[in-house]
């Protein structure tokens, strides 16, 4: 039984670079006011003491999804769908309230980040899955599941800085689909590239993810919820504003994009 | 000065104790560095081997015509002391400091004990020390240095050592994480600190002002290393040092990261 539960969360970023200092001078001289809704981001907030500056980045959001069910964070840009992300993945532990996750997690964001340009795709692979903290015995087979898929063939054995880019979708993609998650969470729904090899790419990642227990996908894209989500989660200026059927959620979402939602207008 | 709540202080040593298992990870992210270093050149690493040999040996006679030293006894001593301080000491600091920001695509990507990327980078110098100890080696083979039973020393200083030099580099890599002057200055604090470490000379040789050397902690770190090497039981005061510097690190360490580990990824 996997799920997650979270209760009240918030999350504040600090700043502290040069961008930073200057948004605290004119903070100082009260050019901003002590709190500012926008139509994008989180609010910019200052300390009492007028030093620190901070972004809020999440406030009150709450949810809780359990195994099957398909969560599909929408919201606008800067809503805090990443930032959710990246506290459901355990990446920042939240400044308040609770989150419960019960299952091993996946995260498919940043991944060709973490690769080495130099290295093979073989060792790409081995390294992507140590990092991801997959048992040894299962590696190689996943290592040659990849190779089979992306249909790289000797090139599994070259430098990946010598891939076309059509070629590094396929690497990743393979890579990012062989293994079996219990919580899976995407930012924005990975995709596999050229033509050729859609079919056989929508094929894999629609068995990758109904073998998922969990699956969480940001995106701005409501048909991508509608295709994927049993449930959705909007967001909007860090709170989560609706929470529950995919249609009932999506309905709130237009109307925020419309402007026409009451939380727009605060 | 800041307080540590208990779950702040089981995570910081679950994360140690995960970070140590992370073995085979540690090691592939460390030996995956080392082999870049090959890459398309034929002598990697050794490139870094042969700069110092040539830097020793320079040295070595320069240092050995104005002090009048004996150049078969001066040069196994400064290799011994040049491979300590560069692989041990100064690479482990230096790159100490910038573990947590050179890591930051692993650590904004996935949740994994933040110590991996301390023990990887306490591996690979490690490793990088190894090459460096292949001077050593020549040097002791020209100049007929061999192995004692004081050598064995070696089985019980060598982990004292990294772990009097691993606190240090945790400590920097988080404070280097939030304020990015730190590896700055780092850089200069290490050059006047080359000059406070017995490497190029003997302690002795300072006279009555050899305190200037004994107070700093690293001539002791490099004493215990060194003296087996060179045939040698360290001086007791040496192993009382650091066993001390090493301890009182490590509770301090252990504190602040206990405080401050979970503010790392939003530092980065």
């Amino acid at each position: 039984m996997h799920s997650i539960v979270a209760r009240n969360l918030r999350v504040e970023y600090p700043i502290y670079d040069a961008g930073g200092r200057s948004l605290k001078n004119a903070l100082i001289f009260n050019k901003l006011p002590l709190r500012r809704h926008q139509s994008v981001g989180g609010n910019i907030l200052r300390s009492e003491s007028g030093g620190k500056v901070t972004i809020l980045a999440l406030e009150d959001v709450n949810f809780s999804v359990s195994s099957g069910d398909r969560l599909g964070l929408i919201g606008h840009n800067g809503a805090g769908k990443s930032t959710l992300l990246k506290v459901i993945a355990g990446i920042y532990e939240p400044i308040d309230g609770s989150l419960r996750t019960e299952g091993a997690i996946m995260p498919m964001f940043g991944m060709s980040d973490g690769m080495d340009p130099e290295a093979t795709g073989y060792e790409n692979v081995r390294l992507r899955c140590l990092v991801l903290g997959i048992a040894k015995d299962q590696i190689d087979a996943i290592a040659d599941d990849v190779g089979t898929f992306s249909e790289l063939g000797e090139y599994m054995h070259m430098p990946i800085k010598t891939y076309s880019s059509g070629m590094m979708v396929r690497l990743t993609f393979g890579i990012a689909t062989a293994i079996k998650p219990e919580i899976l969470i995407m930012d924005e729904m990975i995709g596999a590239g050229d033509a050729m090899f859609i079919e056989k790419a929508e094929a894999r990642l629609r068995q990758f993810i109904d073998r998922a227990g969990i699956v969480v996908v940001a995106t701005h894209n409501p048909g991508i919820v509608r295709q994927w989500c049993n449930k959705a989660l909007l967001l909007h200026q860090g709170r989560s504003v609706a929470f529950g059927p995919v249609e009932e959620v999506i309905e709130q979402y237009d109307a925020i994009v419309h402007g026409a939602h009451p939380a727009a207008q605060a | 000065m800041f307080t540590v709540t208990r779950p702040q202080m089981h995570g910081a040593i679950r994360d140690l104790v995960d970070g140590v298992r992370e073995w085979r990870l540690w090691h592939l992210l460390a030996w995956q560095e080392i082999k870049g270093g090959y890459r398309r050149s034929i002598l990697g690493t050794w490139w870094l081997v042969l700069s110092m040999l040539l830097q020793v040996l320079t040295m070595g006679f320069v240092m050995s015509f104005l002090f009048n030293l004996s150049v078969e006894k001066h040069l196994p001593y400064l290799a011994a002391g040049m491979i300590i301080w560069t692989g041990f000491i100064n690479g482990m600091l230096q790159e100490g400091s910038s573990t947590y920001i050179n890591s930051a695509s692993y650590i904004l990507q996935i949740r994994r004990p933040s110590s991996v990327y301390i023990c990887k980078m306490l591996w690979s110098n490690l490793i990088r020390t190894a090459h460096y100890l292949a001077i050593y080696i020549l040097f002791a083979i020209i100049y007929s240095v061999s192995p004692t039973i004081s050598t064995l020393w070696l089985l019980l200083s060598l982990p004292l050592a990294l772990l009097s030099v691993s606190w240090l580099a945790l400590f920097l890599g988080i404070l280097s994480a939030r304020f990015r002057d730190v590896p700055v200055m780092l850089g200069s604090i290490l050059g006047v600190l080359f000059w406070l470490t017995p490497i190029l000379y003997r302690a002795d040789m300072l006279g009555d002002k050899r305190f200037i050397v004994d107070l700093n902690p690293f001539s002791h770190v490099l004493e215990i290393l060194r003296a087996p090497l060179m045939g040698a039981s360290p001086a007791p005061v040496s192993w009382i040092v650091v066993a001390g510097f090493a301890t009182a690190g490590w509770v301090v360490t252990l504190l602040f990261f206990a405080r401050f580990r979970a503010r790392i990824p939003y530092w980065l």
